[in-house]
């Protein structure tokens, strides 16, 4: 009989098991999820009468509308394990770019699809100098932003282009069944945005990538053309959300929707939060909207003034990714 | 010929520190036809440049200086103070003969007022802050007071009275004007017997999302107070087109009153929805009279009696609406 | 089943090799790494490649997978000439490297891991999940792993971690297999396991390749090996033919019989005492170790040895008992800094995680770990940081280029000299070394043992633990095995061999009259 070989490691067969466990105790365990639904909760005892009311809840879902797309784009760039700083700033740039060429006179779909193509050469140009010439995503997105945000603000010559063709305001100020069309347009690209990254080919390499560049690279996954890809697609998502946002407010300014690229940012990171890869995913970037959706409006209505409002949210979230990583803690 | 070189030279020297600066700045040259040795170096800065008025007064005062024939440095400060003051105190060093300041308020250049002061350089303000004040030689501005009065009145007409009305102030606290002015319309307005809905007044954080912030604030008031806004009193145009978005989509019946007189906020008023009025504050009126104020200091030395203008403002109504240049349109 | 090109019936006399490597000669800077350097291995072999440490045995396998070009020299497969561009060719080639860190990506699923990229089955961009599954399932079995497809492969255990690894490389129609040093974190179960699942591999056709430096799985394991030294191969052997000494030999160059220092003799100054320590697992543990001696600890899992040197080093607070050092006893929870300033300084056992910062230089290491005697005031002096490493560095044998190079670009055995000089610069009175060894080449082992022995001789009590039982016999003047907790069994080293120290571990207290 030979000698025992490793008698200093621990057999750890048994310890390692861990139990499945369904969707419904996954989402539960989780603390940011936890934290939408005391809110929720919490709110509608405040105002049991209005909070949760078919108009308060359409309200949420307006006013995040924008918000959901834009962290859609910011999803997907980290999942692939980067993220992209310039978003917001794409966003406006699209929609002040709609809004100038609609107000010289081009047919409204051309306008929307110019913009659209902005939108994803800004995308191309962030994924060229991340993945191929090696900067680093926070670099090259800082650069972008400040770029794209001076382009802006000499397309809408320093003011606030209006008087869009009604026909374009309506896409962002019409209603289907009594619910405003942006909701529904956010509905569909998370929806798409999530089909892509759970069921093609094209979302597991990005999720492959964001977990281990090596491992990938060494399967044969395209790592490089994988990051390129996910900027250029953040790059078009962002403008849909600047289009759209245009069309909401029947305006475009150079610096519209300035916030939403930290609400994407918080939103992305209190969705890793559910899920116990730690990946960035769609489903948990929403709850992520949903939370800062909720907290906006129902402090609104309870009446809390705009400062009180930011550091409550900043507290909020601080506490929803802490109990998360509690939790990751104990296992 | 040689004034000219001298000018270039000087013109070169200072757009050479500029550059270090700031971006965005151009270095005027006055072309020396008039016969005097020296021209008239007049130093102009101002932080607000990004919005549609201080973009006006950069071409204003650049057409000016042309006509004149005046050495002038131009510094566009993009809202960075970090960025504008050093760079105003270098041409400072560099000597003027007159210091212009444009939309700048007095609490944030309190290193380029004790430079100009230390130097012996007079500065010769508009719109700069709403108190007399010994760092300026005038600072002509418009009342306060009158602006809440006019558009105060506005509503009383349109609403029957304002006493037991609930009307909404809304301010931004950082622009000193919108300050000042929100503070006097709440004590005007419950003086006059209305409530301030929410309380207080609602403050928005940001000015670039100045109009979505009263979009949400509004709408989800309205939410959960349903028929409950009289009115919106709100400090500038972009946050009251926001406002007044917000009541239309809502489907309520209060009125809103902004101020600037932009473009968009003209149509809106001509449109005859929420939109009730605007005021219209005489800016190139104000720039000639500071001008004036100039060229007499310029001729021989002479200071303006007082140190402190405050101008009346028109009020926009339905009635006057198309007759008034909007302050975006401003040649 | 994989049918392989040229596959080979056993019995036959010279089966074409799957993968050969003749003659490669490669340079870096001037230096040969690989010098007509040369491995063959069989289909339905495993072979192994034996070296110290800078004996190139990873430069030829970068070699092998694709990673490095060779200078010069041919490489075959299953007897054509064949070049890899890179590693992906290499791997649509069938030649698979699976490396300890490198294994899994952790955030994604186990079925997701093993067919990963081009392998990941899908119809127009789509991915087919249910044949993805199907097939992740089939390579599973086929090595007879039940590891649930669902899991996320962070949550695997290491050994799992490697299947999976090996499940990809299978799906890949891998028929060579490269696997360097997949026993290192492993329990006895899962050792066995894994040979289980290497043989049947064999079985099947598959050639591997078997890097370790653990010579009795060798072994145990092995058919046939290749010895490389200095960058050149030495000799082919079947196991069967085979002697470890001589095989130690012939990797070191040098007599086997050298690889422990003599004892030495304690003197009888008593450096440290502990009295009646009580900790988690430790209860009631007490003992003395001399000044020059070395003293073994020894004892099977979850005894309590690590827990008990981690005690004494202030790493751990202890609920009873005392540790006094030389004139001074510490307080219950001393911490680290105390238990340093007391003269108490400790090696760990993860090196890598623990012991050196991987992203620092050599010199900055062990300046970080002498701050107070490299500085004054505050102030660092670059000329003392400078005179302490090369003393470190002469003194300990360190190989490398400079003492400006990053810990993380040197070998395992390099890296735990670094760990040591970082120690040694404060000349402790008491040395805790947690597994010295683990995990460094035959040649390196040698000279840390020696190491210590001159540690020992300079009146520094050193206190270590092993695993390997020949190893405690080997370096120890006296060693004492724990059970449970507690110190079962107290042996002087010269007396002690592997059954009675063995017996102890298990607890057998009489173990020692049984014997005689």
């Amino acid at each position: 009989m030979t000698t025992s070989r490793n008698l200093g490691v621990e057999d750890a067969t048994d310890v390692r098991a861990v139990p499945r466990r369904s969707v419904g105790q996954k989402l539960l365990s989780s603390g940011t999820v936890l934290a939408l639904v005391v809110l929720i909760l919490f709110f509608f005892l405040m105002r049991p009468d209005v909070f949760l009311s078919f108009t308060n809840v359409k309200n949420i879902l307006y006013q995040v509308a924008i918000l959901a797309i834009i962290a859609g784009a910011q999803t997907i760039v980290m999942v692939v394990g980067d993220f992209d700083l310039s978003v917001a700033a794409t966003s406006a740039l699209a929609g002040a770019v709609a809004a100038s060429l609609m107000i010289s006179g081009w047919p409204i779909a051309l306008a929307i699809f110019a913009a659209l193509i902005v939108g994803l050469l800004i995308g191309l140009a962030n994924g060229l100098l991340i993945a191929y010439v090696n900067l680093s995503a926070f670099v090259a997105t800082l650069a972008t932003l400040t770029s794209v945000t001076g382009l802006a603000f000499m397309v809408t010559e320093g003011t606030t282009l209006f008087n869009l063709p009604p026909e374009f305001n309506n896409l962002g100020q019409g209603k289907f069944l009594e619910i405003p069309l942006p909701v529904f347009i956010a509905i569909g690209i998370s929806a798409i945005l999530w089909f892509v990254l759970r069921f093609t080919t094209l979302g597991r390499r990005w999720y492959a990538t964001g977990g281990n560049v090596e491992v990938s690279r060494l399967s044969g996954v395209n790592v490089r053309r994988a990051r390129l890809l996910a900027f250029t697609v953040a790059g078009f998502v962002s403008a849909i959300g600047g289009v759209l946002l245009a069309a909401r407010l029947g305006s475009a300014s150079a610096v519209q929707g300035e916030d939403n690229l930290l609400f994407s940012v918080a939103a992305v990171f209190l969705g890793m939060t559910i899920v116990r890869s730690g990946a960035a995913n769609l489903v948990g970037t929403m709850v992520g909207v949903a939370i800062i959706g909720v907290m906006s409006n129902g402090l609104n209505i309870l009446g809390v003034n705009a400062y009180v409002q930011q550091v409550v949210t900043g507290l909020i979230i601080i506490a929803a990714v802490t109990l998360s990583s509690l939790k990751t803690r104990e296992r | 010929m040689r004034t000219k070189f001298k000018a270039l030279a000087a013109v070169a020297a200072a757009a050479t520190l500029l550059l270090a600066g700031c971006s965005g700045s151009s270095g005027g040259g006055g072309d020396a036809s008039g016969g005097s040795d020296e021209p008239f170096k007049v130093i102009a800065f101002t932080s607000g440049n990004q919005t549609p008025v201080g973009a006006w007064w950069v071409k204003a005062v650049e057409a000016q200086a042309e006509e004149l024939g005046w050495d002038l440095t131009m510094i566009q400060g993009d809202f960075d103070f970090q960025k504008m003051n050093p760079a105003v105190e270098s041409a400072i060093g560099q000597g003027a003969d007159v210091i212009l300041d444009g939309y700048t308020d007095v609490a944030s250049i309190g290193s380029i007022v004790s430079a100009a002061k230390d130097a012996g350089i007079p500065i010769f303000a508009m719109d700069s802050g709403t108190e007399p004040t010994d760092a300026f030689a005038i600072n002509i501005t418009t009342d306060q007071q009158g602006i809440v009065d006019s558009t105060l009145g506005a509503l009383d007409e349109s609403l029957g009275g304002l006493d037991g009305k609930n009307i909404m102030v809304i301010g931004h606290d950082p622009h000193a004007g919108i300050r000042l002015r929100a503070g006097l319309a709440a004590d005007d307005l419950e003086a006059a017997g209305a409530t301030l809905a929410g309380g207080e007044i609602q403050k928005v954080a940001s000015p670039a999302t100045g109009r979505t912030e009263a979009l949400a604030l509004v709408a989800d008031y309205l939410t959960a107070n349903p028929g409950g806004l009289d009115g919106v009193w709100v400090g500038w145009d972009d946050a009251a087109l926001g406002a007044a978005q917000a009541i239309t989509e809502a489907g309520a019946t209060g009125k809103v009153t902004g101020v600037d007189a932009v473009s968009e906020s003209i149509a809106a008023i001509e449109a005859q929805g929420a939109f009730l009025a605007t005021v219209e504050q005489p800016w190139p009126a104000i720039l000639d009279s500071l001008m004036e104020h100039v060229l007499a200091y310029q001729e021989d030395g002479t200071m303006p009696d007082e140190n402190f203008e405050a101008v009346s403002t028109t009020l926009v109504t339905i009635d006057n609406a198309a007759d008034i240049t909007p302050s975006d349109k401003l040649e | 089943m994989t049918i392989l090109d040229g596959a080979t019936d056993p019995t036959r006399l010279e089966p074409r090799p799957a993968l050969e490597a003749r003659e490669i000669t490669k340079r870096f800077d001037g230096v040969h790494a690989l010098e007509n350097a040369g491995l063959s291995v069989r289909p339905g072999e495993i072979h192994a490649l034996l070296g110290e440490n800078g004996a190139g045995k990873s430069t030829l396998i970068k070699v092998l997978t694709g990673i490095y070009a060779p200078d010069s020299g041919t490489l075959l497969r299953n007897g054509e000439e064949i070049e890899f561009a890179n590693v992906r060719v290499a791997n649509h080639a069938g030649v698979v490297a699976l490396y300890q860190e490198l294994s899994v990506i952790p955030s994604i699923s186990v079925a997701e891991n093993i067919l990963l990229g081009d392998q990941t089955p899908s119809r127009g961009g789509i991915v087919q999940w249910k044949t993805l599954r199907r097939r992740a399932r089939a390579q599973l079995d086929s090595i007879n792993q039940k590891i649930p497809l669902g899991m996320l492969a962070g949550d695997l255990s290491p050994v799992q971690q490697t299947m999976v690894a090996f499940a990809r490389a299978l799906a890949m129609d891998a028929n060579v297999l490269i696997l360097d040093e997949p026993t290192a974190s492993l329990t006895d179960t899962e050792i066995t396991d894994l040979f289980a699942v290497l043989r049947s591999l064999r079985d099947r056709g598959v050639a591997i390749v078997y890097v370790s430096h653990r010579l009795e799985e060798v072994f145990e394991l092995c058919d046939r090996l290749t010895i490389m030294r200095n960058g050149q191969t030495i000799v082919t052997k079947d196991v069967a033919d085979s002697h470890i000494d001589e095989v130690i030999s012939t990797m070191v160059g040098r007599n086997a019989g050298e690889l422990y220092p003599d004892r030495g003799t304690a003197t009888t100054t008593v450096a440290l005492t502990a009295k009646d320590l009580d900790g988690r697992r430790v209860k009631d543990v007490s003992f003395e170790v001399h000044r020059g001696e070395v003293l073994g600890i020894g004892g099977l899992a979850g005894s309590g040895r690590s827990e008990l040197l981690r005690i004494l080093s202030g790493a751990q607070k202890h609920s009873a008992g005392e540790i006094t050092v030389g004139e001074t006893t510490l307080p219950k929870s001393p911490g680290v800094p105390r238990a340093l300033a007391a003269g108490i300084a400790l090696v760990p056992e993860e090196r890598r995680a623990q012991g050196v910062i991987l992203g620092a230089s050599i010199q900055d290491n062990i300046a970080v770990a002498n701050i107070s005697a490299v500085s004054t005031m505050g102030v660092v002096s670059g000329a003392r940081i400078t005179d302490i490493t090369t003393r470190g560095m002469r003194d300990l044998q360190i190989k490398a280029r400079t003492p400006r190079q990053h810990v993380s670009e040197l070998s395992g055995g390099n890296q735990q000299k670094v760990v040591l000089a970082k120690m040694l610069a404060r000349k402790p009175a008491v040395l805790l070394m947690d597994e010295p060894t683990r995990g460094i080449d035959v040649g390196t082992k040698a000279e840390i043992y020696r190491l210590i022995r001159r540690l020992a001789e300079a009146g520094t009590a050193v206190i270590t633990v092993s695993s390997e039982l020949p190893e405690l016999i080997g370096m120890s003047d006296r060693i004492l095995i724990m059970h449970e907790g507690r110190i079962s069994g107290e042996v002087a080293a010269a007396e002690a061999d592997e059954e009675i120290l063995l017996a102890y571990c298990y607890g057998k207290a009489d173990a020692h009259d049984n014997l005689s």
